[in-house]
């Protein structure tokens, strides 16, 4: 057993009923398709995909939020995917959540003293005088004023209610705070804010980070290791300069020349464009981007290798046959 | 080519009395035949309420205080109701961000779509459902036969947006305004309407009005762009010297805080301060004084008149004046 690891999840799949098809339907869609990753402590580990590919899912399943149908999630050399409700309670301290929707993870009838002592009345950790002292620290750890704490939700901006639930969620020392598209709503300029607040946060505290978004430049700017997901699974994983610099998937180059570079002068360039439209699904056993492809050959359609580590580039693994043969 | 269409002085306000608000303070701006024209800012920032004020949408608080709208130099908001309706979705038609909520999801595809060829252009239904079929087509929707009887919630996110485009094409409007086309979009999807956008312009010389906050599709689609900030233009000019020889320090803000995806890591983004003001209707000199990082040296922020760059470009900010100039920037 590989005990550097912080978080593992071995083989995880999810299988969700479809709705709709009847109390005795056995329909079900696979979300998140045997994902086997690894995150070590103390660094960011970001998750990139379009919508549907499984990357809330993934997230979800760590924080204990749904239940893996087959496979194993390990936290600190220990199973926590069959844990009893009460046992994770203990441990859920440990890993906290940021969610894209600011507005609705925070209760507007509380007050922002309120909302971010929560947590540590409930967990026991401090209470009266100690909680309102480690507001005000936090406050100040995620650059919001002072007086902000006597203030509700509403009267707050976009930016300043993420800072809001960042402080949340560190108000218990966790070791792992996942984000699941912490910046998509915000404006700009905000996000360069936010961003920046993660990346110095996490630095400061060694903190372990799974940050989940769609918008790559974000994701690159604060990850050290990323995945790549497509329909459920991983495709490709590695340094987010291996990534982003040399990227070996098929999807992964697709979704990279797919993304508006800010330079009038690159207008035009070539780019490797996937055909067709996700919900096209590959034929059983085939590789999950054969319909799409535009390197496809027919050993495609027989893929069932899974990610494999690429020559020469250590931590650098993909899922594509031809990516092996190109290194 | 000479501007088909131009916005004078256009100010529009929210409320009445002690209480209005001027969400936009002045706005020239104007378009030529076939250009695409970006207007780019945060939210906020008054560039949604300018597209909406094109077309008579403001919401009912709203109102244009000030200023022309002029299509052909008609002036839209001297217009009655049953002119405008002549212009909507005729001369001038509108994308939203919001697809789901832009089409009516009793009605199917093909009745939304003759809709408006039936009637501005008088034309039969038969005829106006084999044109729907072939529009569809035309934005990349394969089997528009079928597409054209099914139900909004039957199509994907993207398809829907195809056909809401295929939907304001239908009268061959000579200006386009998108709202935010690309906004909710995954990036290769987004990358599929980018490019329909352009060839639809390039193809059909339809001028486009495109309204965005991402740097990034302003850099692929737009010719000349206008950005934003607390309800004025702060900086206009060609792409090319809006992006490479920004002359406002909102514009190169803006451009900084974006995090490239080959950026070296190590990089630092710039993020810009605060927020914007509430009320920056009642700020005198320059709005973006209080979260600019030069505005404690900046002689001229009392004074956020236009001033020339060179050529097509202008900006409010002295560094309008450093760059004309000839003084390169820091």
């Amino acid at each position: 057993m590989n005990g550097e690891w912080m978080i593992e999840t071995r083989s995880v799949s999810k299988r969700f009923r479809v709705a709709g098809g009847g109390a005795l339907s056995n329909k079900t869609f696979e979300a998140v398709g045997g994902i086997s990753l690894q995150i070590a402590r103390g660094e960011t580990f970001g998750i990139v995909g379009e919508s549907g590919c499984g990357k809330s899912t993934v997230a979800r399943l760590i924080m204990g939020i749904e239940k893996p149908t087959t496979g194993e999630i390990w936290f600190n050399g220990q199973r926590v995917d069959d844990m009893r409700p009460a046992a994770l309670r203990k441990l859920r301290p440990k890993f906290q959540m940021v969610f894209q929707d600011s507005a609705s993870s925070l209760n507007p009838r509380k007050t922002i003293m309120d909302i971010i002592a929560q947590p540590m009345r409930y967990h026991g950790v401090a209470r009266g005088g100690e909680a309102k002292r480690r507001v005000s620290e936090l406050l100040d750890m995620v650059g919001l004023s002072q007086g902000m704490a006597q203030r509700y939700p509403h009267e707050l901006s976009g930016g300043q209610r993420q800072r809001v639930c960042i402080a949340k969620a560190l108000s218990l020392e966790p070791e792992l705070v996942v984000l699941d598209e912490p910046v998509s709503a915000l404006d700009v300029s905000i996000q360069a804010q936010i961003l920046n607040l993660i990346r110095e946060l996490q630095a400061r505290l060694n903190l372990t980070c799974i940050f989940i978004g769609h918008g790559l430049g974000a994701v690159h700017y604060v990850s050290h290791r990323i995945a790549v997901m497509y329909l459920g699974r991983i495709v490709e994983t590695g340094t987010s300069d291996q990534v982003f610099e040399h990227p070996a998937h098929p999807y992964t180059k697709a979704l990279l020349d797919a993304a508006p570079i800010p330079d009038d002068r690159q207008r035009g360039r070539r780019r490797s464009a996937l055909t067709g439209e996700v919900s096209e699904v590959a034929p059983t056993g085939a590789c999950c981007l054969y319909p799409r492809c535009p390197i496809a050959r027919e050993e495609c359609l027989a893929f069932t290798d899974g990610l494999k580590p690429l020559a020469g580039e250590a931590g650098h693994c993909a899922a594509c046959a031809r990516a092996w043969e190109e290194r | 080519m000479g501007a088909f269409f131009a916005i004078d002085g256009l100010q529009i306000s929210f409320g009445r009395g002690k209480n209005a608000f001027q969400a936009l303070s002045g706005l020239d701006l104007n378009i030529r035949e076939g250009e695409i024209l970006s207007l780019v800012g945060e939210s906020g920032c008054g560039k949604s309420v300018t597209a909406l004020s094109i077309l008579g949408l403001l919401p009912r608080q709203g109102r244009i205080s000030a200023g022309h709208i002029l299509l052909d130099g008609r002036d839209l908001c001297a217009m009655s109701p049953a002119e405008l309706d002549q212009v909507r979705g005729n001369d001038i038609s509108m994308i939203f961000q919001d697809v789901m909520g832009s089409l009516n999801p009793v009605l199917t595809i093909g009745s939304q779509m003759i809709e408006g060829m039936r009637r501005h252009l008088g034309i039969p239904r038969a005829e106006a459902w084999a044109q729907g079929e072939a529009l569809l087509s035309r934005v990349g929707i394969r089997d528009a036969a079928q597409v054209m009887r099914k139900y909004p919630f039957m199509l994907s996110g993207g398809m829907r947006q195809h056909a809401m485009i295929a939907m304001a094409l239908s009268c061959k409007p000579r200006l386009l305004i998108a709202d935010e086309p690309t906004t909710a979009l995954d990036v290769t999807i987004q990358l599929q309407m980018m490019e329909l956008l352009q060839s639809l312009n390039r193809e059909t010389g339809m001028a486009i009005l495109l309204i965005t906050h991402d740097i990034g599709v302003v850099a692929e689609l737009a010719d000349r762009v206008m950005v934003m900030y607390a309800g004025q233009c702060v900086e206009s000019g060609s792409v090319g010297q809006i992006l490479r020889h920004p002359a406002h320090a909102y514009t190169r803000a803006l451009i900084q805080s974006v995090p490239g995806i080959h950026d070296e890591r190590s990089r630092v983004l710039a993020s810009i301060p605060g927020s914007v003001p509430e009320r920056y209707d009642q700020m005198s000199g320059c709005r973006f004084a209080p979260r600019c990082a030069y505005a404690n040296l900046c002689p001229q922020k009392n004074d956020p008149s236009f001033r020339t760059v060179e050529e097509g470009h202008v900006s409010r900010c002295v560094w309008a004046d450093a760059r004309a100039r000839g003084g390169e920037q820091t």
